[in-house]
């Protein structure tokens, strides 16, 4: 308990367990994003909107970003003053950027769900509000010209948002192993297995998208590569830090080689979040792997092992003073 | 030349009656103390022997055992298993000490004076001074207090902060809030560097 | 072939000219630590030698700013015991801003609350633009931030700014240590009683590796390595 405590509580610790949470849902709404422009242009044939794993990102992609954002606005010391980080900005300081980011990545990503969905939008909204919303659908009747333009720039948005959360992070000088130029990628991976393992659980799992169809295959098929890439970032993310020595060296053997975050960090990020995943969608014949409970299994394995990356190279990053 | 006479004789006599009533004060004074001998001699029948080796100190040192009890007293004792002895701090001294000083040990604040001035011990006097203190307060468990005692070994006496015949720990360093303590070590400290000016360092 | 002889001319007059002027520019940075950022420059040096550990500037510190119990500005951190009784010794160094004029916490400062004062190279926090993300804590390398109990906003020694040196005053824990082992001034200015100190002392600044330039120096303690 004494030991859990103290791996939670240091006095270098700036940002706590909330900002990881908030980094995972990002970077899971960025991943969801991104598989689905992908699947939509290349795979998807006919309407993209009868698509389960579209609308799951159509859901859950603003949903986790809405509720990151809110998370981290109730985690300043002024919550209530919020309003000022998007009034006053500098250019210099990657998270004022980072909030203008993703004040048009929102708006970007609205757009382009409204674009895709804007029959069952016209529906909707004749439902709610008897046509006093009306002017909204040829508003979007105009911007689904652009649909092209949006699409390729919401897939440029989630990468640099996907990165962001790394930039974040790899700005600050006070920590040796965050302060690494490995952590964007490291975090764009991290985000596309979580969007991978999002769009599968819901998409499957809620919407009911068939195992056989094409979208779903897609992803099976990226899942594997995107794992084994994420574990050779990991590799060069610490080897990086090993061969650098001094403070480097310093904070990756507290990180990765005994005690608390050790143990977190093999166990739970390697082993539950990627090695298991890896083995079940290996060793598993393929007939029992379609079934929900097998899929619910594996997604939320994929998704605990990113969330606890995130929450992993948080802490143990502010372990380290330089 | 009378009148010179006359007043010589005027004035001695009158100093002799100021003398003698003074003298009737003191044996006023002493009669009292006979008062309570009378009265504690009820109970002499229960006869006590003085093994009390600090008696013959606390018939001029009066006050001497009772203030140092406050400091030195049940927790000593405790931890000794009998009571401290004048001599186990002051050295064996005989009832002649009054003549020839240099024989008892005593603990006088090396450098607590306030001002420029202060007599600096060597660093053997110090430590000669502190050795018997030391040996029951030892070094780790003063540093286990605080640093400060390690810092202050060779440089300063005990008494220089502490009281030791006090009441309790009501005097001295230990006696003082956290603030007052720093102002201590500013005021001293602030002395020396004036001295260090003083002589163009 | 004439051309490029004369290319080769033209970049050697080139290498002759850069290095001659950095070499110029270099030059004049030796000693004095004055360098053309603002009116005025204000710096401090511990001196190591000189402090005794007594934490006098601590407890002024806090009452001058009025910072509360839990928080501190300004602290003296000290060594673990080094010898053996009784030549048992410590040292002792300042843990507070360094001033930096190129400070981490503003650069990452999202909305300006945290900014160098142009006039006196001062780093300072406006509370109101603080909306207390807490960037400017992680970012410090030095580590000496911290959010006000009661102000919520990022906080952390300015030299006492607004009470102090407003009032003409040096800052209080210059004023109230007993052994002058700190000193305040202007590096800007050559014949500054800080850049004396600084010329004739072995000094040092923590962590200039990172290129934070801190206005913070202090002269090396004479026993143990020096721990940056």
């Amino acid at each position: 308990m004494n030991t859990f405590v103290s791996a939670f509580t240091f006095d270098s610790l700036v940002w706590d367990w909330i900002i990881a949470i908030y980094l995972f849902l990002t970077g899971m709404s960025a991943g969801m994003v991104l598989i689905s422009i992908h699947l939509k242009r290349k795979v998807i044939e006919g309407k993209a909107s009868a698509n389960g794993i579209i609308k799951a990102t159509a859901i859950l992609a603003p949903l986790g970003i809405i509720s990151g954002l809110t998370i981290l606005i109730f985690h300043l010391t002024k919550p209530l003053a919020f309003w000022k980080i998007l009034i006053y900005f500098n250019t210099s300081s990657v998270m004022s950027m980072g909030v203008i980011l993703f004040q048009v990545y929102m708006i970007i990503l609205f757009t382009w769900i409204a674009i895709m969905f804007k029959d069952e939008l016209a529906n909707l909204l004749q439902k709610l509000f008897k046509g006093r919303l009306a002017f909204v659908n040829p508003i979007v009747d105009k911007l689904a010209k652009l649909e092209n333009a949006v699409e390729l720039l919401l897939a440029l948005l989630a990468i640099m948002l996907a990165a962001y959360t790394g930039f974040l992070l790899s700005a600050l000088k006070t920590y040796p192993m965050l302060n690494n130029p490995v952590l964007p990628v490291l975090f764009i991976f991290s985000s596309v297995s979580s969007g991978a393992a999002a769009c599968l659980m819901l998409g499957i799992v809620g919407f009911k998208e068939s195992f056989h169809s094409k979208s779903v295959q897609w992803i099976h098929s990226i899942e594997r590569p995107v794992v084994v890439f994420e574990l050779f970032v990991l590799l060069t993310f610490f080897t990086g830090l090993i061969f650098g020595g001094g403070q480097n060296e310093v904070a990756a053997m507290a990180a990765i080689g005994g005690g608390f975050w050790a143990t977190w960090f093999w166990y739970g990020v390697v082993g539950a979040g990627m090695l298991v995943p890896l083995a079940l969608n290996f060793f598993v014949p393929t007939q029992a792997q379609h079934n929900k409970a097998f899929v619910l299994l594996v997604t939320s394995l994929s998704l605990v092992g990113v969330l606890m990356l995130r929450t992993f190279i948080l802490y143990a990053g502010q372990m380290t003073v330089v | 030349m009378g009148n010179v006479k006359l007043a010589i004789r005027t004035t001695i006599s009158f100093l002799l009656i100021i003398c003698i009533y003074g003298l009737n004060f003191s044996v006023a004074a002493e009669s009292s103390d006979h008062d309570a001998l009378t009265t504690s001699a009820d109970s002499r029948h229960q006869v006590t022997f003085i093994r009390d080796s600090d008696n013959a100190c606390t018939q001029c040192h009066k006050d001497s055992k009772e203030t140092r009890q406050g400091t030195h007293g049940e927790k000593a004792t405790v931890k000794l298993g009998r009571d401290l002895k004048c001599v186990e701090c002051h050295n064996t001294i005989g009832p002649d000490h009054r003549e020839n000083a240099s024989q008892v040990t005593t603990y006088s604040a090396a450098q607590s004076e306030v001002g420029t001035h202060k007599s600096l011990l060597d660093f053997d006097a110090i430590l000669k001074a502190t050795g018997n203190c030391t040996e029951c307060h030892t070094s780790e468990r003063l540093q286990e207090k605080t640093w400060v005692h390690d810092v202050h070994a060779k440089k300063a006496t005990c008494s220089s902060c502490h009281v030791i015949h006090a009441d309790g720990e009501k005097e001295g360093m230990q006696a003082l809030e956290r603030k007052a303590q720093i102002a201590q070590c500013v005021d001293c400290h602030k002395d020396f560097n004036l001295i260090k000016k003083d002589k163009g360092e | 072939m004439a051309c490029s002889r004369r290319n080769l001319l033209i970049g050697a007059g080139a290498v002759i000219f850069t290095t001659g002027v950095a070499k110029v520019a270099l030059a004049k940075k030796s000693l004095v630590a004055t360098q053309d950022v603002g009116d005025k420059r204000y710096g401090m040096v511990f001196d190591e030698t000189a402090c005794i550990g007594c934490t006098a500037c601590t407890d002024a510190c806090r009452e001058t700013n009025n910072v509360p119990e839990g928080v501190s500005r300004l602290t003296i951190e000290r060594s673990a015991p080094m010898g053996e009784y009784p030549n048992v010794d410590y040292t002792f160094t300042r843990v507070s801003c360094q001033h930096c004029d190129n400070a981490p916490c503003v650069t990452v400062c999202p909305t300006g609350a945290s900014y160098v004062d142009l006039k006196t190279g001062i780093v300072d926090v406006h509370s109101d633009k603080c909306v207390g993300c807490g960037y400017c804590l992680a970012a410090c390398p030095y580590q000496v931030r911290f959010f006000h109990p009661e102000t919520k906003s990022a906080d952390k020694c300015n030299f006492c700014r607004d009470t102090n040196l407003k009032a003409g005053k040096l800052p209080a824990c210059v004023e109230s240590c007993p052994t002058n082992a700190l000193t305040f001034g202007d590096l800007n200015d050559p014949t500054s009683e800080i850049n004396k100190v600084i010329a004739s002392n072995a000094v040092y600044r923590s962590k200039i590796e990172l290129g934070t330039e801190p206005k913070l120096y202090k002269v090396a303690d004479t026993k143990g390595e020096i721990k940056r």
